[in-house]
């Protein structure tokens, strides 16, 4: 068990990424399985990669081959059955609430599901990390009126969840996510309800938020976004990871 | 003010939504407990002021018992010994009870026929001073000093039956005023889980923001403190209008006796919706932080 535990670790160790302190996200030898009563039937097997601070890169792979758990254990809502994640350069328990609350802080996540507030209009749902960060509304209101006109909600800002279309509440999730500037943007299909050109419109906000210092890292399965960002790939297949690079200048056509 | 100013209704309590059919039954349990619980603290005060009342009555009269001696006939030696008694420090008033008196007092128990034949005790009735009140011994000594043959009762056996109800009257009011708030905190505690249950989604999104257990915790007390305090504002005016009927309508003189209310009863009244606020509060904390694992 343990020379096919290393083989894993060794084959899913992705290569060309730069290593080193600077690792916003890292993964070592990590595996996750639900009830799953051997290795081979994890969902992700012995995973060993690292994001470094800046980095742009989508995550792609077939429906269940484990993008929205790998996103999951990154956001800290779900612990590895095995292996060791280590965010902003912390070695992560998932125990230790008072850590999670703290990591969570420097992340933005965009939920496939959107999970807004329903009680809440698109205002104040844009605002609420910052409300739950201690802002008041002085402080923020200009930044997130600026954000919501920018995503193309400016006319909506006193609506409620409920009226808005699926493409609007998918605008509004991500303008919750970015509106603290986050040091990590995680996206699970944020085009995914939205037309393409307003997909396009926002990769350019995420383009946009990594050229500032974000690392972003996005699961889709949109190839066409893809292939016209121009950004590095990891993949998941078969429950490991690998990378694709594509063969285009970075920031591709966004 | 402008469009902007009004964008945002986001304040600490709109974090959970508004109360739903749940929390208007939950409203209606606290406040239901909180004048039960207001009625138990009005019924402490009461019962300890009449048991106060009570003992200061029974100390304050003493009943003399007067055997004649000699050729004195009783209502003689009972005079005398009043005239006795009378001047003794501490005590007030003294009366003689005259013979035909207690014969009135005995006549409806035993009827006029045999009342004659039966030997009628001699009483004189001592009223003791109320701050500085004569002991018994220096009752006896005066007594003694005359040659007056007599036997004090100062209803001390009395005495320590009152107190020792009174004092059960009193603890069983303490224990139930107890019981029904530590009712309130398990009732919040239930109503927290079951908040928190149905706001998982809310919970969840709140927590991957960043919000810290601690942050959460602070909604829902703010919430359940909120919500106990106005159902605690209820219980104590409707606890307040009960006693208010009950001292206005006089009720019975014998009730009156036994629980004699106060109009100053009502101001215990003004902690209790503050009382069960803070228990709801510090409950809803704890079960929040237990519930998110946090170490609160």
């Amino acid at each position: 068990m343990a020379q096919i535990n290393e083989k894993n670790r060794l084959a899913n160790t992705v290569t060309g990424f730069l290593p080193g302190d600077d690792a916003v996200v890292a993964f070592d030898n990590v595996s996750l399985g639900y009830d799953a009563a051997s290795e081979a039937d994890f969902i992700l097997k012995s995973l060993s990669f690292q994001l470094p601070a800046g980095s742009f890169h989508f995550l792609t792979g077939p429906s269940g081959a484990g993008k929205t758990s790998l996103l999951k254990m990154i956001y800290l809502a779900q612990a590895p059955t095995s292996g060791r994640i280590s965010l902003f350069g912390e070695a992560v328990d998932n125990g230790d609430r008072a850590q999670v609350a703290r990591l969570r802080s420097k992340l933005g996540i965009v939920f496939q599901e959107f999970r807004l507030l329903e009680h809440l209009n698109v205002f104040d749902n844009a605002a609420l990390p910052l409300f739950v960060h201690g802002q008041n509304f002085r402080q923020y209101r200009d930044d997130v009126t600026e954000l919501l006109n920018w995503v193309g909600l400016k006319n909506q800002l006193q609506a409620m969840p409920h009226v808005l279309s699926g493409g609007e509440k998918q605008r509004l999730a991500i303008a919750r996510a970015v509106v603290t500037r986050p040091t990590l943007i995680l996206a699970d299909e944020p085009t995914g309800n939205i037309d393409y050109a307003m997909g396009l419109r926002i990769m350019r906000l995420f383009v946009e938020l990594n050229r500032l210092g974000a690392t972003v890292l996005i699961a889709t399965h949109d190839e066409s976004l893809v292939r016209a960002s121009g950004m590095p790939v990891l993949e998941l297949k078969d429950g490991q990871i690998s990378r694709r690079d594509l063969n285009t200048t970075v920031g591709g056509r966004l | 003010m402008s469009v902007v100013s009004r964008l945002s209704s986001m304040k600490a309590r709109h974090l959970l939504p508004e109360q739903d059919q749940r929390e208007i039954a939950l409203h209606y349990v606290i406040g239901v407990l909180c004048v039960l619980a207001c009625l138990a603290a009005l019924i402490v005060m009461a019962s300890d002021r009449a048991a106060r009342g009570w003992a200061r009555e029974i100390r304050a009269e003493v009943t003399v018992q007067v055997r004649p001696t000699g050729l004195e006939s009783g209502s003689v030696a009972a005079a005398r010994a009043a005239e006795v008694l009378a001047g003794v420090k501490g005590v007030g008033q003294v009366t003689a009870l005259e013979p035909q008196k207690a014969k009135d007092l005995i006549k409806p128990w035993l009827g006029d026929a045999i009342l004659d034949d039966l030997p009628i005790p001699n009483l004189v009735s001592v009223r003791l001073d109320d701050k500085t009140p004569a002991t018994t011994k220096a009752l006896t000594d005066a007594l003694i000093s005359h040659d007056i043959d007599a036997s004090i009762d100062d209803h001390s056996v009395w005495m320590k039956d009152v107190e020792q109800s009174a004092l059960t009257i009193r603890l069983i009011s303490i224990g139930i005023f107890f019981i029904i708030f530590s009712a309130t905190a398990a009732v919040v505690g239930f109503a927290t889980r079951a908040g928190l249950t149905a706001r998982a989604n809310i919970v969840e999104v709140l927590s991957l923001c960043g919000a810290t257990d601690l942050f959460i915790a602070q909604r829902f007390q703010y919430r359940f403190a909120r919500m106990a305090f106005e159902s605690g504002l209820l219980g104590a005016a409707i606890a307040a209008g009960v006693m208010a009927i009950i001292k206005a309508t006089g009720s019975s003189q014998s009730f009156a006796l036994a629980l004699p209310f106060s109009w100053l009863d009502l101001l215990i009244l003004l902690p209790c919706p503050f009382l069960v606020a803070l228990i709801a509060a510090v409950t809803a904390r704890i079960v929040t932080l237990r519930l998110l694992g946090g170490k609160g």
